[in-house]
């Protein structure tokens, strides 16, 4: 049985132009990624090119990656936040709602691995839900709206200093309640 | 310095417009201070992928992408490329393989870095040897095996220039000197210059080859006397006719 090989080693192989590598970073990451992707979007079809778009940029950059400034997962995801936003903004028709409007469901899958995500998946979503609303909304709808800050500052009605505000407070809260999980 | 404390959550979530995304970005490559900050709100920002619900990618995607990075690679002149030159083309075909690959590799360079600065070289290097003639490949020899260069010497003899690959940079206070050698073994230095980090560098051997019958790569620790240290490539040269 062939050992599974890490992240890093994925993302140096990548490097090296070993396509291997990639397919073992998209059967890992293929589907969170097209998750966030869909969830900006609203659509499938443009979540599909930001996702494909993203792997091959970081097939084609994966020279660039800087271990010390943070992990594959985030550098990927971070590829295809970017990416999902600027397609967004590009089409400002649709902006998504807030995340309960997207509903709640479980992951479709059952395994062991898959099961311990799910939990650290629902620290995560809990330490955003427990945030107050105005903070939640604002993280939100930056993240997953594409909202820019002048943006959101007016959809809310709120000086830009507040939207700051609630969001440095947010994202210190939610800090706290994931250390404290761990 | 002014720091950028105040914007970091708005650039970790994308909230910035672009022009200020661009300056944090910038400061933080200089900042510690900001950068460590960064990296602690990147953090948590990093985790919110996993509030949203998972969706299953329709099976295709996994096969577009992996069909795109393997026309990548069947593009790529990043391992052909020296074998390439190193393949004796014709003053016919020579201007117009090499122009093609170093395109591509000019295309690269722009995805990867997203650098126009890098492009605009690669351009200027392209324009440069499209008008070459004659080239002769100089291979790394042990312990440098790996690297190597190809001399290209144009139609006028004038601005003879090495197109390297695969430089290994070295320690501080060392560089990279290119040799042109008489006949009678006397050795006169064309240039000196350091690595670049880039897959491929040009250098200009600073002076025409009239005269020369060998070409060679050393590494020293001055920019200027008699050659003192390692040969890292060497190769027989003949020189254009005048």
């Amino acid at each position: 049985m062939t050992a599974e090989r890490s992240d890093p080693d994925l993302v140096e192989a990548l490097a090296a132009r070993d396509l291997s590598a990639l397919s073992a970073l998209y059967d890992r990451y293929g589907r969170v990624a097209y998750s966030l992707a869909y969830r900006i979007l609203g659509e499938p079809e443009g979540a599909e090119d930001v996702v494909q778009d993203a792997f091959l940029a970081a097939w084609r950059g994966a020279g660039t990656f800087r271990r010390e400034r943070g992990n594959a997962r985030s550098w990927l995801l971070s590829i295809v936040h970017h990416r999902a936003v600027d397609l967004l903004r590009r089409k400002t028709a649709f902006r998504p709602a807030p995340l309960e409007a997207v509903g709640d469901r479980p992951a479709d899958v059952d395994t062991a691995e898959e099961a311990a995500k799910n939990v650290e998946h629902r620290s995560v979503r809990d330490a955003l839900q427990g945030l107050p609303e105005a903070q939640r909304r604002t993280i939100e709808l930056a993240y997953f709206g594409g909202y820019t800050q002048s943006e959101l500052a007016e959809l809310m009605g709120v000086p830009l200093g507040t939207v700051k505000g609630r969001m440095r407070i947010g994202l210190q809260k939610m800090r706290r309640a994931l250390v404290a999980l761990r | 310095m002014t720091h950028v404390l105040d914007d970091l959550e708005l650039y970790a979530t994308g909230a910035l417009p672009a022009e200020g995304s661009a300056a944090v970005a910038a400061h933080l490559e200089r900042c510690a201070e900001c950068r460590a900050a960064a990296a602690e709100i990147a953090e948590v920002v990093s985790l919110l992928p996993d509030v949203v619900p998972l969706r299953d990618p329709p099976p295709a995607l996994r096969e577009r992408i992996l069909a795109a990075a393997a026309a990548d690679l069947a593009r790529e002149p990043r391992r052909s490329l020296p074998d390439l030159l190193r393949a004796r083309l014709t003053s016919v075909a020579m201007p117009v393989a090499i122009g093609l690959v170093l395109l591509l590799g000019a295309t690269t360079a722009m995805r990867v870095q997203e650098s126009q600065a890098q492009l605009a070289l690669y351009e200027e290097q392209l324009e440069r040897i499209s008008h070459a003639n004659r080239s002769w490949y100089m291979e790394g020899v042990e312990p440098w095996a790996g690297m190597g260069g190809t001399l290209v010497v144009q139609s006028n003899d004038r601005r003879p220039f090495v197109l390297f690959h695969d430089l290994r940079p070295l320690p501080q206070g060392q560089m990279y000197a290119v040799w042109l050698i008489e006949p009678d073994g006397s050795w006169t230095r064309g240039t000196s210059f350091r690595a670049d980090g880039n897959k491929y560098q040009l250098v200009d051997v600073g002076r025409e080859l009239a005269g020369f019958d060998q070409c060679a790569v050393t590494v020293e620790a001055s920019e200027t006397g008699k050659r003192q240290g390692p040969i890292v490539m060497q190769s027989r040269i003949a020189p254009p006719s005048r």
